[in-house]
């Protein structure tokens, strides 16, 4: 890392929109193309504060700040338009976490890198509706969270209760969620709105390591822990009557189940399996980066080519992970409610994933170009009429699910044209973080923290309740601002907001 | 790491369980060495070490051999906390003084 005093580091940032800050060449060694990030006042202040700390004399370890991180991620070969921080930016490991950034796959140089999807391949949320309203729910909600707690395997060392073999396995990589809907877990309407149908068809098994299949399957179907969860949520305010419409939210109060999960203990271990292979490659192909953890392979190499079939895998794992929580929750509330999944109108509004790289055609200089793109911590916002979005969301944009933190509200975005331009066709994903985990542990005391949720109203299990500041709110960049500062940038643009009554978590 | 996962207090010492692994550098060393004992935890045998005992260092040829001392982690009787997913090389830093070693790493959870 480039060490300078934090004045002199400033030279290099540029304010060119109330909303967007440029970074310029040479902020990093070796950039090829300029960063940019998003950020309103309050955030720009979390981000400044970031770099200023990490510049202070006689700074060592702890983590490299969201800006240098963008910087270096300029640096990868093969890079095109820019490296973009969303608006939830923060420190990551090699990419910075709200990062994207796109690959010419026509140039022989370009390089995938696993940092640019991070250790939980696809990781994603998933928004179930219900025509159940917050006072149907409110006399039974203790029970029904207990419920969901019962039905829901969480935290860290849980065990999946779908019933699973090594065979249903290798089918399950395969297929993705063709394999929920074959083995009855889903509904042949689940499919069609997800991202890529639930199912990657480059995904290979084969190439995939005995130890990430022997970590994948005992926890198929878990949530896991850390910010994983999966609440109770009602409909708080709606901005897009018609888009709501469009997603079967009709009014304020309605009723609706969020789950956010990935790929588990298969999808790091593909990820940790990848950087090993790849530092190996990048000695042999002369690839220099300017961070480790941002080791990174051609695309057309063998590491870059079995990587993209090993988390295409990660992500079909991550799709029939996320259904067989679809089942389960499915399930619970039927059994409370005393009736179908069917007849509560169950259906999922959408399912987007928000670490994995994609193969898509974008507009660069006025060329279409086909690129790899990397999406950290962000999620893909495609505009209206964009082929790969589903029918029924053709005139109001790609649903897009913004997961806030425990206790905080969350989002449903569309996607724009102006973020197909601008971001390659993608938005912020969640709150990011704000203090650091031992910051928050610190600072915070998790009885507090519980409390807080109980005077809010909000249900809470959790496996483990010692961990719950980390997760606070106050650890958290508020996910509204958040929000609010994709909406003013134009990348995306707000539908609906939605607010917890019940938190299940690792 | 293993005290972030659960609370150490509550693992007994029943069982040990031995790794290996071989680097091309200290940092790759010190990697490898920790990603062995995180998989041990991660599938079977869900080994949880209370104490770490290095029985042969090559510094030389990085290769590392080491014991670990503990138990099977089971739900209810050991606290669940973070789920690690992965070491990582994140401004990884190994300072040796004499007599003395100070590393940093940064864990994924």
């Amino acid at each position: 890392m480039v060490v300078r005093q934090y004045n002199e580091e400033l030279q290099y940032l540029e304010k060119i929109s109330p909303t967007c800050w440029k970074i310029k060449k040479g902020f990093q060694p070796n950039m090829n193309v300029e960063g940019v990030f998003y950020v309103n006042e309050r955030l720009e202040k979390l981000m400044f504060d970031e770099l200023r700390n990490a510049c202070r004399p006689g700074m060592v370890g702890g983590f490299l700040p969201g800006v240098k991180q963008i910087a270096n991620v300029a640096a990868l070969p093969g890079i095109v338009g820019r490296s973009v921080g969303l608006p939830d930016v923060h420190s990551g490991y090699g990419f910075a976490i709200g990062n994207m950034a796109a690959f010419d796959m026509n140039d022989p140089k370009s390089v995938v890198s696993p940092g640019g999807v991070g250790f939980d391949i696809n990781c994603g949320v998933r928004l179930l509706r219900t025509n159940l309203y917050e006072k149907d729910v409110l006399p039974v909600k203790e029970q029904l969270s207990q419920s969901l707690f019962d039905h829901i395997p969480v935290g860290v060392g849980s065990k999946g209760i779908i019933p699973m073999n090594a065979k249903d396995m290798e089918e399950a990589l395969e297929m993705g969620m063709d394999w929920s809907l074959r083995e009855g877990y889903v509904w042949a309407e689940d499919k069609e709105h997800c991202e890529e149908y639930g199912r990657m068809l480059n995904a290979d098994p084969t190439k995939v390591s005995m130890r990430a299949k022997k970590r994948g399957l005992p926890q198929l179907g878990t949530l896991g822990a850390g910010n994983h969860y999966a609440e109770i949520q009602v409909v708080d305010e709606i901005y897009d009557k018609w888009a709501a419409s469009k997603m079967g939210i009709e009014q304020t109060g309605q009723v609706c189940v969020m789950i956010h999960s990935g790929s588990r203990g298969f999808g790091h271990q593909v990820a940790t399996d990848a950087l090993v292979a790849m530092e190996k490659a990048m000695k042999r192909d002369n690839i220099e980066t300017n961070d480790r953890q941002l080791a990174c392979a051609r695309i057309n190499s063998v590491e870059g080519q079995d990587y993209l079939k090993g988390m295409a895998a990660a992500a079909n794992f991550a799709w029939v992970n996320r259904s067989s929580m679809t089942f389960l929750t499915r399930q619970a509330f039927a059994k409370q409610f005393k009736t179908t999944p069917d007849d509560l109108d169950m259906h999922v509004i959408y399912d987007v994933s928000h670490n994995i790289a994609k193969v898509e055609e974008h507009i660069v200089d006025g060329k279409q170009k086909t690129l790899l793109v990397h999406r950290k911590g962000s999620t893909r916002a495609f505009p209206p009429h964009h082929p790969l979005i589903p029918v029924d969301y053709q005139l109001t944009g790609q649903p897009v699910l913004i997961g806030g933190t425990m206790g905080t509200c969350s989002y449903v975005l569309t996607g724009t044209e102006q973020g197909m331009r601008e971001t390659f066709g993608s938005t912020c994903h969640g709150a990011g973080r704000a203090l650091s985990r031992a910051k928050s542990r610190r600072n915070l005391d998790y009885k507090d923290v519980l409390d807080a949720l109980e005077k809010m109203g909000i249900s809470i299990r959790v496996a483990s309740p010692k961990l719950v500041m980390e997760e606070a709110p106050e650890s958290y960049k508020n996910v509204t601002d958040v929000v609010n500062t994709c909406h003013a940038a134009g990348i995306s643009k707000k539908a609906i907001k939605l607010r917890p009554i019940a938190v299940i978590k690792g | 790491m293993f005290g972030y996962i659960t609370e150490l207090e509550y693992v007994e010492i029943k069982e040990s369980h031995e790794i290996e692994a071989e680097g091309t550098d200290m940092l790759s060393l010190l990697y490898h060495f920790l990603d062995e004992f995180l998989y041990l935890f991660c599938a079977d045998p869900y080994f949880i070490p209370k104490k770490v005992q290095i029985t042969e260092f090559d510094r030389a040829n990085y290769k590392i051999k080491a014991k670990g001392m503990g138990e099977t982690f089971t739900i209810g009787k050991h606290p669940q906390g973070a789920d690690v997913k992965a070491i990582t090389y994140s401004n990884m830093q190994v300072h040796e003084h004499e007599g003395k070693c100070e590393v940093f790493v940064i864990i994924d959870i």
